[in-house]
């Protein structure tokens, strides 16, 4: 019973932070159509401002949220209106708009991750934050997991209101389902994209902050948390962001399921074991359209 | 045969390919005897990465389907040639790897191809990355290591091999364009659903052709994972052998045959030329790759081509061994 | 018809003229340093970057030998940079510069000194690279020395490469026991090898770490090791040598180095109840796993990690923390330090001096990286990797005669090495290889533990510096903030 509590306090601790993780990116699909390879080098640079900031000011880690979260936005924003809709403009269609917009996204991919390299070094970071003990059930986790799933599951429950009950997020929604008729009622379909994609850094500037509290990162940790997120993006459901939360936390179960009876060492492989076997049988995913 | 005729004979333009390709040929069989020890092993690596790229335009660059599963069939052919290289010969086992990475190909189309095309290519990207850390997990837990080490053959030896690989690659394909298997892949690629009504077996198609561009990838793993000696889940699935034939393949050209060769020995060069020189290799190359796919989305060879359309009038934009 | 093919023969021309020049241009220095004794054929140039001004100064002095070329890859970008900023790489630059400050290195058949050009190329961590360019080096720029690659997988790559040139290959990051194998293979091939490896590996520390276990009166371990090379290596020997002295193992476990699952393991551990903790494992997994063990108030009686936690930054790293209290307690693989021998604390002292104000790498108090920040040691592998260096400067003060083409003769010096010649270094006064490989006791330590602020060494022999703690003290309270 321990067993059973224990996989799933963390697996639902390691979750949240997948769920933001993929949010981000179903965010920037969904909407913007890309599959951004470079979404965890903007998680890295979120977890090093953090960093830098908590270890040279003091502030409470979770404050950097208040810097880290606008400036990965305006990168973002200005990735998109400078690079990526050129590329939308010179691709004839949209199934080479996403090949081209993969392209891209790896070549941001090396510079963002060296840059970061070369100003941070390679080696391992973190500070420490809640190193104690949280007794829940009669069995021991680490505070800091919970205090992490909690802001995390706050921000996916205010992402989810600000998608359904703002006007900014029934636009964005509209022009997920379908772009040429919400363009059609009025939606200025390129600054919505441009602001999707701006949100999809946000998000993982969130969960990057989020991150430097619960697991020490470095700076080539980046292309890691890109993985879990396609992985955990493809299994909700490309574009959905229902389907991101559900997935992060389906996936941070199984990987303590896993690691509990089979071997850490087996986990990611068989994440793409799940995967595989889903894209053949759904590939519209769980909660995809 | 009439294929043949077609392609390296019927007209002045395909009688002059054909010598080309001979006489390059010949060229490169002596080099060898002229060169020092090294030139045969670059220009081994560079004919590697020109055989992936140009393999992986044949399925990509027609049907549209961008796949990132080079770096599997890649892999796979170096892990065979750790497993059985030092049981037969290089040429049997580049020919093994060939078929393992066929058969592969074969089996992921039949499962994947149905999917639309941002599924296939994280499917596609998902294998590469599946592959490092089955292997990984398989290595340790049950053979109790990490890497194997590889039977290593004599520089000269391997370049000879990935030569004849690359020829044969490269005519097979020429080929394969002129005819009726590469013109309906071709109109795949323009509109799937009108390619099955003037009765082309979409399904079978693509997948016989992804399997066909999966078997040079295998064949020039095996070959090249001899002048390292040494393989391990990290060596062989790595991203960069996904991402790179697609790179060299756009920044070429993909519209032409010739366009990811033309590609492939510019990328590997520069790249070569950065690691040497700066250690800003990474940032420089991560740029090259956005301004490629912003600025030349024809690619290199592209660029060549409209340079000359300008100074002469009435040119058609055809080009031999267009795809 | 004719402008269809003339993009064809740009395109060809292209190609041909960039290859050539890279194979040709690729070497650089290949044809640069003449063997012609003219001193006017000196100013050819010696591979670039670097060479210039040394060549020039050589070349006023009218010497026909004017630059000792030494190339090596190492990688500066990606996953491995680390180990070039913080292993091997700070040691070879300081020597550098250091022979270079005093005139140069000494050649025995010049009988006078020379200036030392080096140069290293970047492989951006891509094993491919490493040998293609490794074997560019040997065959086509043929420099006068070579220096290791980083890792025991790239030495396993180029070992037998460094073999087919005839470079002797001196190996700084990098030793397994399958390392023995290949040598057999190779002596068995080539009648003697041209690799030496350096630094320990679990031949010579894990029979250390089980007399230790043995001496302290551990009754069982549960060891988490990392699924690579190093933690199959370490665990299997561990494994089979606990059994011997009948102590009991309670459970191990393979960690992926990507995704440590640093919870879940330690929760395992903790459930089976064993005395010591052995977390067989780099940086990337020992942190998580060390983090998980204070947040889960894991302390057991024994708790050692892996490579990474002899580096002095290894508490900054894991927990800000600069006092290095926080690690009090924990052992690790190593080990040397200061107190040592009086040649450990002069290389020590010297090292600090040296790079202190010019580190690439050297941290501020919050962990990011400044020129001027403190001086960190590696009390494990600075003092072999030097080592690796002063046996190059030394093979070449004894044996170094120039070959036909001008350049020093390699096989002279492995020769030299294989013959069982002595070198004094800050590591051992009379080091010796045996088999290409160092004994046991040529080095000074192999199992550390952190107390104070020191990394001590608590071998139960005489290397020892300092008793062990034991059982390892709780952790500190005033990390949980």
């Amino acid at each position: 019973m321990d067993t059973f509590l224990l996989i799933l306090i963390n697996g639902c601790a390691m979750g949240s932070v997948y769920a933001l993780m993929a949010m981000g990116l179903s965010t920037q699909y969904g909407v913007a159509r890309i599959l951004n390879i470079s979404h965890g080098e903007f998680i890295v640079l979120a977890a090093f401002i953090t960093f830098v900031v908590h270890t040279r000011t003091g502030i409470h880690p979770l404050i950097c949220l208040l810097i880290a979260c606008p400036l990965v936005f305006a990168i973002s924003f200005l990735l998109h209106i400078t690079l990526f809709k050129r590329v939308k403009k010179i691709s004839p269609n949209m199934g080479v708009f996403e090949g081209n917009a993969i392209l891209v996204s790896f070549g941001i991919y090396f510079i963002v991750q060296n840059m970061i390299q070369s100003s941070m070094g390679s080696a391992p970071h973190s500070f420490p934050f809640m190193m104690y003990p949280y007794t829940v059930g009669g069995v021991n986790i680490a505070a800091s997991s919970v205090f992490v799933m909690v802001i995390a599951a706050i921000i996916c429950v205010a992402y989810s209101v600000f998608l359904s009950q703002t006007r900014l997020g029934k636009s964005i929604r509209a022009a997920a389902q379908d772009p040429q008729a919400a363009s059609l009622l009025g939606v200025k379909i390129n600054r919505i994209m441009a602001i999707c994609f701006g949100i999809g850094g946000l998000l993982a500037a969130c969960a990057g902050v989020l991150i430097t509290m619960r697991e020490p990162f470095s700076s080539v940790s980046g292309i890691g948390y890109t993985t879990i997120a396609i992985i955990i993006v493809v299994l909700g459901g490309l574009g959905s962001v229902k389907g991101a939360i559900l997935g992060g936390f389906i996936m941070g179960i199984a990987g303590y399921a896993i690691s509990t009876f089979v071997d850490s060492v087996f986990m990611i492989s068989a994440f793409y074991m799940i995967i595989m076997v889903l894209l053949v049988v759904r590939p519209k995913g769980l909660m995809g359209r | 045969m009439e294929l043949v005729k077609k392609v390296f004979w019927e007209t002045k333009a395909a009688k002059i390919q054909a010598l080309a390709i001979l006489a390059a040929f010949v060229f490169m069989m002596f080099i060898p005897s002229f060169s020092g020890a090294y030139p045969p092993l670059f220009l081994a690596w560079v004919m590697t990465y020109c055989t992936l790229s140009i393999s992986w335009t044949f399925f990509s660059g027609k049907t549209g389907y961008i796949s990132l599963a080079t770096a599997a069939f890649y892999g796979l052919g170096m892990y065979l040639q750790a497993v059985i290289g030092r049981e037969f010969p290089l040429g049997v086992t580049i020919l093994l790897a060939a078929l393992l990475a066929f058969g592969v190909g074969f089996g992921i189309g039949l499962i994947t191809l149905r999917l639309r095309g941002i599924y296939f290519t994280i499917f596609t990207f998902g294998l590469a990355l599946f592959l490092n850390r089955f292997f990984h997990w398989y290595e340790g837990v049950f053979t109790r290591t990490k890497g194997r080490f590889v039977k290593t053959f004599d520089n000269d030896m391997v370049f000879y091999a990935v030569l004849i690989v690359f020829i044969v690659t490269l005519v097979a394909i020429l080929l394969m364009n002129k005819s009726r298997f590469g013109l309906s892949l071709t109109c795949i690629g323009q509109n799937e659903d009108s390619a099955q009504h003037i009765g082309v077996n979409t399904t079978l198609t693509k997948v016989l052709a992804f399997a066909i561009s999966a078997a040079p990838a295998g064949a020039v793993g095996a070959a090249m994972i001899s002048t390292v000696g040494y393989v391990d889940p990290d060596l062989a699935f790595r991203m960069l052998a996904s991402f790179f034939p697609v790179l060299m393949a756009i920044f070429g050209g993909m519209f032409s045959t010739y366009g990811p060769i033309v590609g492939a020995v510019i990328f590997y060069v520069l790249q070569d030329y950065l690691l040497r020189t700066t250690n800003l290799y990474m940032v420089i190359f991560g740029t090259v790759m956005v301004v490629v796919v912003l600025v030349l989305p024809k690619g290199i060879f592209g660029l060549i081509d409209s340079m000359i359309a300008k100074k002469q009038r009435g040119y058609s934009g055809e080009v031999i061994g267009d795809v | 018809m004719k402008k269809k093919y003339s993009a064809i023969i740009l395109a060809i021309v292209l190609v041909t003229v960039l290859v050539l020049a890279a194979c040709g241009g690729g070497g650089g220095g290949s044809d640069a340093p003449a063997p012609t004794p003219a001193p006017a054929a000196g100013g050819g140039g010696g591979g670039g970057g670097g060479g210039g001004d040394l060549v020039e100064k050589g070349y006023q002095a009218g010497m026909a030998k004017d630059v000792i070329t030494i190339r090596g890859v190492r990688p500066q970008t990606g996953g491995g940079a680390i180990f070039e900023q913080t292993a091997f790489g700070p040691q070879y630059k300081m020597w550098a510069d250091m022979i270079n400050a005093e005139g140069g290195l000494y050649v025995k058949s010049l009988d006078r000194q020379v200036l030392v050009d080096i140069q290293t190329y970047d492989d951006g961590s891509d094993m491919e690279r490493t040998t293609q360019l490794f074997e560019q080096i040997v065959a086509s720029e043929k420099p006068d020395l070579i220096i290791g690659p980083e890792s025991t997988a790239r030495l396993f790559a180029c070992a037998p490469i460094a073999q087919r040139y005839g470079y002797m290959l001196l190996a700084a990051e990098g030793g397994a026991k399958e390392l023995e194998n290949q040598f057999e293979d190779i002596r068995r091939d080539y009648g003697q090898v041209n690799t030496f490896a350096i630094l320990s590996y679990s031949e010579t520390q894990v029979p250390a770490l089980v007399k230790l276990i043995d001496e302290l009166g551990v009754d069982s371990v549960y060891c988490a090791y990392i699924n690579d090379l190093h933690g199959i290596e370490y665990w299997g020997a561990t494994e089979a040598a606990l059994r011997e002295i009948g102590v009991e193992i309670k459970g191990s476990e393979p960690v992926d180095p990507d995704d440590p699952q640093a919870d879940t393991v330690i929760n395992n551990a903790k459930a089976s109840g064993a005395t010591a903790f052995l977390g067989y494992m780099y940086p990337g997994q020992s942190i998580p796993l060390t983090q998980a063990a204070i947040r889960l108030d894991y302390s057991p009686d024994m708790y050692l990690l892996g490579p990474g936690l002899c580096y002095d930054f290894f508490p900054v790293f894991a927990f800000g923390d600069h006092s290095q209290q926080s690690v009090t307690g924990i052992m690790g693989w190593g080990a040397w330090n200061e107190k040592s021998s009086a040649s450990a604390r002069e290389y020590s002292e010297m090292f600090k001096n040296y790079w202190i104000g010019k580190g690439e790498f050297w941290l501020n108090a919050d962990g990011t990286p400044n020129p001027d920040g403190t001086v960190f040691q590696d009390w494990w592998g600075h003092v072999p990797y030097y080592a690796a260096m002063q046996i190059l400067q030394q093979a070449v003060e004894n044996a170094g005669e120039l070959n036909e083409d001008g350049m020093i003769n390699n096989e002279t010096l492995i020769t030299y090495l294989n013959s069982g010649a002595t070198f004094n270094t800050y590591m051992h006064p009379e080091l010796r290889f045996t088999n290409n490989i160092l004994m046991d006791d040529m080095y000074l330590g192999n199992v550390g533990q952190w107390q104070n602020g020191v990394f001590e060494v608590i071998d139960a022999d005489h290397r020892r510096t300092a008793d062990p703690i034991f059982p390892k003290p709780p952790w500190p309270a005033d990390l949980a903030n």
